[in-house]
């Protein structure tokens, strides 16, 4: 059950429903049993290992609180949980990669190796929920939290469906008060829909366009040229923000509907000025864990400078693994450290060459320039998150810009444009579509604007709201439900 | 008592605009959907070969046609009437349109034999309209233009999801794909001299097909091997049987065929003996015939390459042969004595 599908508007409607018909005392029950019904649509089997792991983590946490200081008993029970909450995900979603990586491996240096592959298929939301049961585990440990003694609130925690599949990583100390706290009200169900509303329209009409390009080009690279290669790169940068903020703002909706606040993910990530920045407005609550249970864990910046580079490298090659079994998320993982490690040995050079150069003293002009390489990093790195082998991503980065003089004939450009699965009407689609999402940007960033708009005339805001609602029926692409690309991780 | 009686203004208020929101949006709905219609109506009727196909359909006399083809656009691009017509003396029609499937051919067959009693039905199987994906714009296609109501309702519950049933009450997102459509043809009719609707059903065709692009690509990615056909009730093939015993109760003769595949395809697939046996079981079944031209061109070498305007439609000139060979077999086997 895609929330991009009718299917679940109607299944949210209907807990809304029973949601606030339910006195507020037992609405856990109703929240546990929608989400297992919600995961169930997908596998009933599955249920059972997210089940396994909250049992496992809800009796550690107890035992943790249990050891009155017996530090070896309490290192104990979180090792114990941790391992087995990351040999489950190990078994799902890694074991195949590094059997087959062995393989190879092994077949390179000639030695026989024959591990078979588990023929299992990777349980939806696996990673997300994982994660948010190790950060309570380690919370518990580090007495951050008390651990949960209602075992259905626990379990709802892990498993409460707007963020069940692809987040946000919500904090046990930030979500679990909610369900004793939280209350429903009008104000924020309004808010809850039009925040739904707002995802679907990134998702349907601007994240969706664009993956028709993208995939063309993507899935057969070498039958084009640096006009495709350039524009699909570009469009793939909007296409994963719109699509993963879009599942986002659509999770944040849900729970607002029934009163529930959920941890922004996104802070308009294409604006960062540095890579470290950008990090700290994309997939805010994923770059949070790793800082919290890797980086920090691992020394963080309080040791030799090698050794927090090195800290660094891991942390990134981590959070590419985490995204999937494939050598090229390790790749785009390892090209954001790398990134980050050359900024921070070149950060006085850079500082000496602004000066140099004059442009210290624009400092608006400076911002832009910032901002825009950012951007291009970031897109240089997304070729090996989206390309479908490392052979495929080494192909687009190398033939980017042969060929670029072609961008001087906008006769052939558009040409060129126009064999990439869109029409010229879809293309200004897109274009419009992005405009009305960076005055969106825009609105968010400036309080001053978000209470003018509050302040216009009814019709006037309703005008803007029906519009979004049409462009969504009429523009958005429907042909068959597209996958959003975060609940594949 | 203040406070609650202000609590519940407040609450009449939101309820009151939260009314006016969805009146407002159904207004709209309305409106744009009343354009949208307008728009996809303006499309029909700019040479659609559905519609012309109907149009021509509503123009025969009662009780005039001998030989009806059924069946999908490889029905529509491979039978003439007017071949035949010449061939057998006789009064025939293409029902075949764009990706019909089966259950959609039996509404229509039941619609045209409340007029019409041909002495044979030939049903053109095509196993990719077979198959078990959901493709509900054939059957709104033809369910707009069944004039027979209470059949038109009928094949549109039964082909249509209970969801998509509601989806098209929406004309603003039903028909939000005839906008570019509508786009081109305000600019004129353009009627293609390679492709277009001849007359009594069939859709004529001259390009020839280069086969080269299939080649590499089948070099690439090896042999194909064909899915089974589902026969269970509620398939597909279930309602190529409906539709069998639909004209057995009627004494109306029925002849199965399948029309050929381009030779390079066909080279490929792996297991096509299985999907001509399901169909070969349904003939014996119901103890009619079943011509399979992809079988008798693998011996005959009738059709080739070039006599194809794709890799799955014939062209004209692939037609005269397939359509002359077919109708040597009416003639040898007394169907229109």
């Amino acid at each position: 059950m895609l929330f991009n599908s009718i299917e679940y508007f109607v299944f949210l409607a209907l807990v809304m429903v029973l949601y606030i018909a339910f006195k507020p005392r037992l609405r856990w029950i109703l929240l546990l049993v929608a989400s297992y019904a919600f995961y169930a649509n997908w596998s009933i089997s599955y249920c059972f290992l997210l089940l396994g792991t909250t049992v496992v983590t809800y009796l550690s946490a107890l035992l943790i609180s249990k050891t009155h200081g017996d530090i070896r008993r309490k290192k104990l029970y979180l090792a114990f949980c941790i391992l087995a909450n990351v040999g489950v995900l190990f078994l799902f979603k890694y074991f195949n990669f590094f059997n087959q990586s062995l393989g190879t491996l092994f077949q390179w240096l000639d030695i026989p190796y024959q591990v078979p592959d588990f023929k299992l298929l990777l349980p939806i939301g696996i990673s997300y929920y994982i994660f948010q049961a190790i950060s309570y585990i380690v919370d518990v440990y580090r007495g951050k939290m008390e651990p949960e003694k209602h075992f259905g609130i626990f379990a709802l925690y892990l498993v409460f469906f707007p963020k069940l599949v692809a987040g946000p990583i919500e904090r046990g100390h930030k979500l679990i008060p909610q369900f004793y706290e939280a209350k429903f009200s009008i104000a924020k169900a309004v808010s809850g829909f039009k925040l739904i509303g707002w995802g679907l329209f990134k998702k349907v009409v601007i994240a969706d366009h664009l993956a028709i390009v993208v995939n063309t080009v993507y899935d057969n690279p070498q039958s084009f040229g640096s006009i495709p290669l350039l524009t699909a790169t570009v469009f793939y940068a909007f296409q994963i923000y719109c699509d993963f903020s879009a599942y986002t703002d659509m999770a944040m909706g849900s729970a607002r509907v029934m009163g529930f606040e959920l941890t922004q993910n996104f802070q308009r990530p294409y604006y960062a000025k540095s890579i470290k920045e950008f990090w700290s407005r994309w997939h805010i609550t994923l770059s949070s864990w790793l800082r919290d249970y890797v980086y920090i864990p691992l020394g963080g910046n309080r040791v030799r400078i090698s050794r927090y580079y090195i800290n660094i490298l891991l942390t990134f090659l981590v959070s590419g693994l985490w995204h999937g079994a494939n050598w090229t998320f390790v790749l785009w993982g390892g090209l954001h450290g790398t990134y980050q490690v050359v900024s921070h040995v070149t950060r006085n050079f850079r500082q000496k060459f602004t000066s140099f150069i004059g442009l210290s003293k624009f400092p608006r002009v400076h911002k832009l320039f910032k901002v825009a390489i950012t951007f291009s990093l970031v897109c240089f790195a997304w070729i090996f998150f989206r390309a479908n082998s490392i052979n495929d991503g080494i192909y687009i980065a190398t033939h980017l810009f042969s060929g670029i003089s072609g961008f001087a004939n906008p006769s052939y450009v558009i040409s060129q444009l126009l064999t990439l699965g869109l029409n010229k009407i879809e293309y200004m689609v897109v274009f419009f579509s992005l405009l009305i999402l960076e005055i969106v940007h825009l609105y968010q960033r400036n309080e001053e604007w978000k209470n003018r708009f509050a302040n216009w005339p009814l019709p006037l805001r309703w005008a803007f709201y029906y519009l979004i609602i049409f462009m969504i029926i009429i523009l958005g692409v429907y042909d068959s439900e597209t996958q959003f690309i975060y609940v594949q991780f | 008592m203040k406070l609650n009686l202000s609590m519940s203004n407040s609450r009449k208020n939101f309820l009151s605009k939260i009314v006016l929101f969805i009146l407002g949006f159904f207004i709209l709905e309305f409106i744009i959907g009343s354009i949208f219609t307008y728009m996809h109506n303006y499309n029909l009727n700019s040479g659609f070969h559905t519609k012309l196909m109907w149009d021509d359909l509503y123009n025969k006399e009662d009780y005039s046609l001998d030989l009806v083809f059924s069946g999908s656009s490889h029905a529509m691009e491979s039978f003439d009437p007017e071949i035949f017509d010449q061939a057998l003396n006789i009064e025939s029609f293409n029902l075949g349109t764009a990706a019909q499937k089966p259950q959609t051919g039996y509404y229509i067959l039941q619609h045209v034999l409340q007029t019409q009693q041909p002495k044979l039905v030939v049903f053109e199987v095509y196993w990719a309209v077979m198959g078990t994906d959901y493709y509900p714009k054939q059957a709104v296609e033809n369910m707009e233009l069944i004039q027979d109501k209470s059949i038109s309702k009928a094949l549109f519950k039964d082909a249509l999801s209970l969801k998509d049933q509601v989806l098209y009450q929406f004309k603003s997102y039903w028909y939000r794909g005839d906008i570019s459509t509508f786009l081109k043809n305000i600019q004129g009719p353009v009627k293609s001299p390679y492709r277009y609707y001849k007359e009594n059903g069939y859709v004529y065709s001259s390009t020839i097909f280069d086969s080269k692009d299939l080649k590499e690509h089948l070099a690439r990615t090896g042999p194909i091997v064909m899915d089974p056909l589902n026969t269970e009730e509620g398939s597909q093939a279930y309602y190529l049987e409906k539709s069998i015993q639909l004209c057995q109760e009627r004494n109306i003769e029925v002849l199965l065929v399948t029309s050929p595949l381009c030779p390079t395809y066909m080279q490929a697939v792996e297991n096509y003996k299985e999907t001509h046996e399901t169909i070969q079981n349904i003939a014996d079944k119901y103890q009619v015939e079943y011509l399979d031209y992809n079988i008798i061109n693998e011996k005959e070498q009738l059709i080739k390459d070039e006599n194809f305007r794709d890799r799955s439609h014939l062209n004209y000139s692939g037609v005269k042969i397939m359509n002359n060979h077919l109708i040597n077999y009416l003639i040898e086997n007394n169907y229109f004595t």
